[in-house]
């Protein structure tokens, strides 16, 4: 029975369902690779869209378009499934974006919001970028290994040439780093949060965003032959960890916040690759999927009972003596993800982080006190959250309180996942001590286990606990308005925003403007169309007088 | 009927025939095509016994199905199907 609450290693199957295209020697099959690398993400995937399946059921029941919206998320697990048990590179892009295009509709459901839809508009945009380069590999793939399943690619990477690997990672790391909203294409996943929240909580902190990770897990054989890819996904990692979780300790809006995190997750899963631990990497999506889930939904609960139904944090307050059953489960969502000792996250994140110091690098040194920063601000952030709306003092009106209640048929989904997010680390072992799901096993985790100091592994914990500690106690004892630029800036999202559109958008505009008046409208308008109708139409005229000329 | 039984049209090249007689041409043609899909299909056939080493041996597949995986990459690097039309237009009597 337990196979299917959690996943226990089975051989890999392979059901061809048939052939799509035929090229020469090329054969496109539609093919289901059922290994355990697909088998344990398919466990998140499943139950992560059961559960929210149930929650928008309630969530959503005052809907006028309910049923699209069911519809959409079903046709989103499809597509998530297709991406997650293909056997080869094309299914596995068909799902990749049909799950963008998805993400699209879901996130433009209420689509009478010009905020939202301006934010599904800015998501597709920039997961189409990352599409362009998978394309790209994939084209890259078929002309140099003559084929796109994974069996033969696996078998083959060792015998091909480095600066084609390299080409070929770094092209899935574009479209990776899109999808997962890595340090540079990310403005799209914090923008993403104008969508209902069942769609925040499945697509864009569960599933549709870890497909990146889970890409680049599949694509191990690619990865471990380019070592200097790994490295730049270290620093991609650790600078996106980083700068996410200094802006999500001065984010007001509760989803962005959420948002930041699972960026920051994300690049933790980023930094477990780079040292070619694909297997933890696995592990923490696989757990950070449910407690992230569960997060939302919390969030989402309390929202929708509250009268205004505002994403901003400061407008709540005290809440705990109202919703205590959100308020629980917020709270062990938010203990996992701080990786508190006993719950889940802990087992994924901290032996992460302690394989980064165990890699014996000078990156893999680097990037643990950067890990140990981005946990400190996690656990920061995350307790910023809890005290603003739980424990503080109540910051809306008397009203808005009386109307505050908990919702007995959201609560169900919640109490599954509220198991998950507790007791899943239990389950470690089946995920990943089985010859590592196939890929390769460093070793790093055995290692940390016997070499490093206690210090090491504690410290993240005892940053994230007293530091945490020092931000309750500042807001409650020494609070007053932050003036300095330091938080504006960070507030502001570092200005990214203002940046991509001054740097890259506008200069881009503007070179599209210059090419349509000089290129398409103006040189090729004269060697083309005009140029040769004007030619046509002189040549008589000139031919006439040249006839004139003759005869006079 | 069977395989032994089964006879094979004789082989023309493009070097020998006479490029005036369009019999031969064709000739030329269907037998430069034919043997470029017999190479395709020996691709394929290599291609799938290759899947099924690596589906067989599972982590240890890169030591055991070593000969089969060296014989498809040798057989990939003249992939792509050709046709005829590059190699006809090179007359060599001319």
């Amino acid at each position: 029975m337990f196979n299917y609450l959690y996943f226990m290693y089975e051989e890999a199957t392979l059901i061809n369902l048939g052939t799509w295209l035929t090229m020469g020697n090329l054969d496109m099959k539609y093919g289901l690779l059922l290994d355990s690398l697909s088998l344990s993400v398919m466990v998140p995937v499943g139950m992560v869209t059961l559960c929210v399946l149930f929650y928008a059921m309630e969530y959503m029941a005052h809907d006028p378009n309910r049923n699209r919206f069911y519809m959409m998320l079903s046709v989103f697990a499809m597509f998530m499934t297709m991406l997650v048990v293909s056997e080869n590179y094309l299914m596995m892009f068909m799902g990749w974006e049909f799950v963008g295009v998805v993400s699209y509709l879901l996130m433009s459901f209420w689509n009478t919001r010009v905020t939202a839809m301006k934010s599904a508009l800015s998501a597709m945009l920039l997961n189409r970028m990352g599409d362009t380069f998978f394309v790209m590999c994939l084209g890259t793939l078929m002309m140099n290994f003559n084929a796109l399943d994974f069996e033969t690619m696996e078998l083959m990477a060792p015998h091909m040439n480095t600066n084609l690997l390299n080409f070929m990672a770094v092209m899935l790391l574009v479209a990776a780093t899109a999808k997962s909203a890595q340090l540079g294409l990310h403005a799209w996943l914090l923008s993403a949060m104008e969508g209902p929240t069942p769609v925040s909580s499945l697509l864009h902190a569960a599933t549709m965003v870890c497909s990146g990770v889970f890409v680049l897990v599949r694509s191990w054989y690619m990865l471990e032959y380019t070592p200097s890819m790994l490295m730049v996904m270290l620093w991609l990692g650790g600078l996106t960890t980083m700068v996410s979780g200094l802006m999500a300790v001065v984010t007001n809006d509760m989803k962005r916040v959420m948002a930041l995190s699972t960026m920051s997750q994300l690049s933790m899963m980023m930094l477990a690759m780079g040292v070619s631990s694909y297997e933890l990497a696995m592990y923490h999506l696989y757990c950070h999927a449910f407690f992230k889930a569960l997060l939302f939904m919390s969030a989402g609960s309390m929202m929708h009972s509250v009268m205004s139904e505002t994403q901003d944090m400061r407008k709540y307050g005290g809440l705990m003596d109202y919703l205590p059953y959100s308020y629980t489960t917020m709270l062990m969502a938010s203990l996992s993800l701080m990786a508190m000792p006993g719950l889940t996250g802990y087992y994924s994140k901290d032996m992460m982080m302690e394989s980064l110091y165990g890699s014996y690098t000078m990156t893999g040194y680097m990037m643990y006190y950067m890990a140990t920063t981005s946990a400190t601000l996690t656990a920061m952030y995350s307790l910023r959250v809890m005290y603003l709306t739980f424990y503080n003092n109540p910051n809306n009106n008397k009203y808005t309180y009386g109307l505050v209640h908990e919702n007995v048929n959201m609560a169900m989904p919640m109490f599954m996942l509220t198991m998950y997010s507790m007791f899943m680390g239990y389950a470690r072992d089946n995920v990943t001590f089985h010859m590592a799901m196939g890929m390769p096993y460093t070793n790093s985790l055995m290692e940390t286990e016997y070499t490093l100091t206690s210090l090491y592994k504690l410290l993240p914990l005892m940053l994230g606990l007293s530091l945490s500690m020092l931000l309750v106690y500042m807001y409650e004892y020494t609070y007053k308005m932050m003036k300095s630029p330091m938080y504006n800036y960070l507030n502001q999202r570092m200005y990214f925003d203002q940046l991509l559109n001054n740097l890259v958008m506008r200069p881009t505009l503007v070179l599209g403007g210059y090419l349509n008046h000089y290129v398409d409208n103006g040189l090729l308008k004269v060697l083309g169309s005009t140029g040769m109708y004007k030619l046509l139409n002189y040549m008589p005229v000139l031919l006439m007088f040249n006839l004139m000329m003759m005869f006079m | 009927m069977s395989y032994e039984s089964h006879k094979r049209p004789e082989l023309t090249s493009f070097d020998d025939i006479d490029y005036d007689d369009f019999s031969q041409v064709q000739k030329a043609r269907a037998s430069m095509t034919r043997e470029q899909w017999i190479k395709t299909m020996e691709i394929k056939v290599t291609h799938d016994a290759l899947r099924q080493c690596k589906r067989y041996h599972g982590v240890d597949a890169q030591r055991n199905c070593r000969p089969i995986l060296l014989k498809y990459m040798k057989m990939i690097e003249k992939a792509p199907l050709e046709g005829y039309l590059g190699y006809q237009k090179i007359d060599p009597s001319k």
